[in-house]
């Protein structure tokens, strides 16, 4: 293929989000200089919403709401720091315009004036002292509910991953893969249970560990003669070298017949590139 | 027909008012635009994650993004709910990429710090639909074959690069790609308005 025919494929699949890193670099230095590219790409778009809005919707919790609109409104707007009194809640306890009194009695009206002007002025400086407390005291509780909700992020995650374990070990089509090291991990060893329906858990120890820019690539090989291992995702062992994941089976893929941990490029690899340091086939 | 009581009458006017309003700092505004929405988000952010909750999460994403953004929000000609359904796509493939790949390596960690190939949809405030588009598309979309429908599936709901259709459908990469565009290209024709 040569010539614009190129970035024709491109485009479409840019609208579909379908790019890898490299190609998606590519095409948009391409598209900087090729209008009839950036036309394509703006009508693409809009398939590409329109794909979204074919989906059926589906009726949300009630309680989500609720914490949905909480917090959204707790973090502060792009261009506009979220500060009391900014103009979405006016203040109402701003001091009221002065004005003279209609008195025949010029200098008492003066003087009444300079008083009340005295003492708005002590007011406002005791509102503003008041209102600096609170902007602070709301600063401090808006951080800590990062931090809480930080925390609650992170146990909602473990949760989930505990949860989404138990429900692949519970599975009646479970089937246990025993790995064995080799080539330049002969201590490494692993066990997986793979469910058609759930998923797979894995469980690995003796890792060796990879230079900064390798990383450990997971594969499922489906059966049949010269089948090409799917890639199930990309891992980091902990610091002792053992590994514990469990994730859901690649779309499309039925049935395991082995089980192999590759080291690769950071980010992962197409098609394995080395030989596995783990390996087993299903029992 | 499910379009129908989202499309039937998209209120775009109606909505660009409701991001003004929220632009401005009103919170009620936003709840009218999730009363509008949530379930459109909910079921898209479903169907890509596959779970309620990754789902509710993404809900509140696409949420909180609006209100941050509203201030934003150069939507003269922009539909919201081509907005709103894009970055809810973004954060749902997000989610899942994040999920699939280092799910050992949640704890202490955002989920969407840690995807490993962030999906970098269209610039959604770009995105100009009208009501008329939408049901094009969805006309079209059903009308697909099922050799190219799937292939948009797999990028458009699993989040796969055409390279990881190829290698997970065992189809040649240049034929993935053409039919890709094939697609892309018949859906293009059911839109109605110009961009």
């Amino acid at each position: 293929m040569t010539g614009h025919e190129y970035y024709d494929d491109l485009v479409a699949a840019h609208a579909l989000d379908a790019l890898d890193a490299e190609e998606r670099r590519a095409f948009e230095a391409h598209l900087a200089t090729c209008d009839a590219c950036s036309r394509a790409l703006a009508d693409l778009r809009r398939v590409s919403a329109g794909i979204a809005l074919s989906v059926d919707p589906v009726e949300p919790p009630a309680s989500l709401r609720e914490r949905t609109l909480a917090r959204a409104t707790a973090q502060p707007q792009d261009g506009r720091p979220v500060q009391p009194g900014d103009g979405r809640t006016p203040l109402s306890f701003a001091p009221r315009p002065l004005r003279a009194a209609p008195s025949p009695i010029l200098t008492f009206a003066l003087a009444a004036s300079l008083i009340g002007l005295v003492g708005v002025s002590v007011y406002a400086w005791v509102l503003r002292t008041e209102l600096v407390a609170t902007r602070e005291s709301v600063s401090a509780m808006g951080q800590r509910m990062d931090t809480l909700r930080t925390q609650l992020m992170t146990t909602r995650t473990e949760a989930a991953r505990l949860m989404n374990t138990i429900g692949v070990l519970r599975s009646t089509d479970l089937v246990r893969v025993d790995l064995r090291g080799q080539g330049s991990a002969p201590g490494a060893t692993g066990h997986a249970f793979v469910s058609q329906a759930t998923g797979l858990v894995l469980r690995a120890d003796n890792l060796p560990r990879l230079a900064a820019n390798r990383t450990y690539q997971l594969w499922v090989v489906p059966p049949g003669a010269g089948a090409a291992p799917i890639s199930a995702g990309v891992f980091d062992p902990d610091a002792s070298g053992s590994l514990d994941i469990t994730i859901q089976l690649p779309s499309g893929v039925q049935v395991v017949r082995a089980v192999a941990l590759t080291e690769e490029p950071a980010g992962g690899s197409i098609k394995a590139t080395t030989a596995p340091l783990l390996i087993g086939a299903a029992n | 027909m499910r379009l129908d009581p989202l499309l039937a009458d998209v209120p775009a006017e109606a909505d660009r008012q409701l991001i003004r309003s929220i632009a401005a700092g009103s919170a009620e505004a936003l709840a009218d635009l999730y009363d509008r929405y949530a379930s459109t988000v909910f079921g898209l952010a479903k169907r890509i994650t596959g779970r309620v909750e990754d789902a509710e999460e993404v809900v509140q994403d696409v949420f909180a993004q609006v209100w941050k953004q509203a201030t934003r929000y150069e939507g003269a000609r922009a539909t919201v709910a081509g907005w709103l359904v894009m970055l809810a796509r973004t954060r749902a493939i997000d989610r899942v990429r994040a999920r699939s790949a280092r799910p050992d390596q949640a704890s202490g960690v955002d989920p969407d710090a840690i995807a490993p190939l962030p999906a970098h949809g269209p610039d959604p405030e770009q995105v100009t639909l009208s009501a008329e588009d939408a049901r094009g598309v969805h006309g079209a979309l059903r009308l697909l074959p099922d050799a190219q429908r799937s292939l948009v599936d797999l990028a458009y709901y699993d989040g796969l690069t055409h390279a990881e259709i190829a290698a997970r459908t065992g189809i040649p990469l240049g034929t993935v790609k053409t039919r890709l565009r094939t697609a892309m290209m018949t859906l293009r024709d059911a839109l109605v308005s110009t961009s």
